[in-house]
């Protein structure tokens, strides 16, 4: 049997215990995790290792931690505050888990493409230039060369992204895909090798292109491009039309 | 075998609600994957399969162990294992029955598991990889079965016969990677080195003893079908079959060799 005695005892450490514990949650109550920004990626030996062997569910995964990367505690992280070094690290593991998914592209693409900083924007664009230059992945490749000519301003960069998309391994695309190194150049005033590209294309592609597509790059060539091709017999009957 | 042996273990798996609870485990698993598939902002059907596929392996694995071990231990500490054996039921039959019901267990389970891939999923996935991934699935369990039997016979606590058992699978889930590493570690000259050498070739005779169960059931299969030549059906049976033998044989030798 307990004495009293014991009973209050235990009663008392019951009750400071209480104590300190609402000492210890007001201390706590008001503090929330810290981000602190995008973690470093693990090696793809890592990868596997915690998915025992399973790397499409750790694809998978990865996936779903950079789509939400940076949203936590019911708190929006702002572009400008990711480290895209370190998101770039992490799309390049993706990418060796799975070479063939969309899913990362179309992060880095879409969402972590929209940032306005110049020098973040070079990790998504190296990282979609390579994913983009293999078959049946030539979007990547357009949504590079966008992002390189709209958002980073760089044509040059856009020019040999564009010049990757013209030789691009996958013949089923879009024809204007053809022509936009063509286009980018005219637009930065190199006229000249927009005019004899374009001319290549034409001349190539007279045969399988759909004649909409022909006229129009005849109609660029005699009109935007007139200072080069004035001596052109390709213009005359542009010229010659009613 | 003894086919009221067999009958005897599985109506005790029914019993225990081994089979509800396994159920119960598909539905959570098949849960997740949808809830978290469908927040995938694209490819939301291959992330919930692969989810899916992945989550119902592991609870399967899982499940069968605990189940296994618990049931074969129970078999020894209530006696009934004296009262079998003492029934003309050979110890060969005895375990060949043993594994043969908990076999069954896991088909009936990675059945299941495609049944509801294909039902939920059947006009996305890659009937090839599905097909593929079921089987190599079906022999990965009945391959757990025989090890959770041996270790069931050979040690005597159930808790640690589960964990051994859950580490023998994470161990061939793992091996492949762990045999890319050493394939892949710098030699030189030094003494350090030559040890090294010698580690590795332990490690080369540890994993003889191993099954790759990393190469199989690939969840990679379920999207894209099954586009590695090198695993395909023969691979799948013949290196099942034998990893799950060697168990049966060992279980059938330990148990040749227990006093009663």
């Amino acid at each position: 049997m307990f004495t009293k005695h014991t009973v209050f005892i235990f009663q008392t450490a019951l009750i400071l215990l209480f104590a300190v514990n609402i000492a210890v949650w007001s201390y706590a109550r008001d503090k929330q995790a810290v981000w602190l920004n995008v973690p470093p990626p693990p090696t793809y030996e890592t990868i596997k290792s915690i998915t025992l062997g399973d790397t499409q569910f750790g694809y998978r995964t990865i996936g779903y931690m950079l789509q939400n990367v940076g949203d936590f505690g019911g708190k929006n992280t702002s572009l400008r505050d990711y480290d895209y070094e370190a998101l770039g690290k992490w799309f390049w593991l993706s990418d060796k888990i799975d070479p063939q998914a969309h899913y990362v592209p179309f992060l880095a693409a879409y969402y972590f493409g929209a940032s306005r900083d110049k020098d973040d924007l070079s990790y998504i664009i190296d990282y979609l230039v390579e994913v983009g230059q293999r078959p049946g992945r030539w979007r990547w490749l357009v949504q590079a060369f966008y992002i390189a000519l709209r958002k980073q301003e760089d044509p040059d960069r856009a020019i040999e992204i564009a010049e990757l998309l013209e030789n691009h391994i996958d013949p089923r695309r879009p024809e204007w895909s053809y022509r936009l190194r063509a286009l980018t150049l005219s637009k930065i005033g190199e006229k000249e090798t927009a005019y004899i590209l374009m001319r290549q294309l034409v001349q190539k592609g007279y045969k399988t292109m759909h004649p909409n597509e022909i006229n129009y790059m005849i109609g660029y060539i005699c009109k935007d491009l007139a200072e080069f091709s004035k001596d052109d017999p390709l213009c005359n009957r542009y010229r010659n039309r009613p | 075998m003894n086919r009221a042996l067999i009958k005897f273990v599985l109506i005790s798996a029914v019993r225990d609600k081994i089979i509800l609870s396994l159920l119960f485990m598909i539905a959570f698993s098949v849960s997740t994957s949808l809830f978290l598939g469908s927040s995938a902002i694209i490819e939301s059907d291959k992330f919930a399969v692969v989810y899916a596929g992945s989550l119902m392996r592991v609870a399967g694995v899982l499940g069968l162990i605990l189940f296994t071990t618990f049931s074969i231990r129970r078999l020894f500490d209530s006696k009934e294992v004296d009262f079998i054996l003492a029934c003309p039921i050979s110890r060969p039959a005895f375990v060949g029955s043993v594994v043969t019901a908990y076999g069954i267990i896991g088909t009936l389970l990675a059945g299941l598991m495609v049944l509801v891939l294909y039902g939920l999923y059947g006009d996305r996935l890659f009937l090839d990889g599905l097909t593929l991934w079921g089987v190599s699935l079906v022999m990965e369990y009945i391959l757990i079965a025989a090890a959770t039997v041996f270790f069931g016979l050979y040690i005597s606590s159930a808790a640690s016969c589960a964990l051994i058992t859950i580490a023998f699978y994470v161990l061939a889930r793992l091996i492949g990677q762990f045999l890319d590493i050493a394939d892949n570690t710098p030699m030189g000259h030094g003494i350090k080195d030559t040890v090294m050498h010698y580690m590795l070739m332990i490690f080369d005779g540890v994993s003889l003893f191993i099954p790759r169960l990393d190469l199989i059931a690939q969840s990679s299969w379920l999207i894209y079908g099954v586009t590695d030549s090198v695993i395909g059906y023969v691979y799948v049976f013949i290196h099942g079959g034998v990893f799950a033998l060697i168990l049966v044989v060992a279980a059938i030798v330990d148990l040749l060799r227990r006093q009663f």
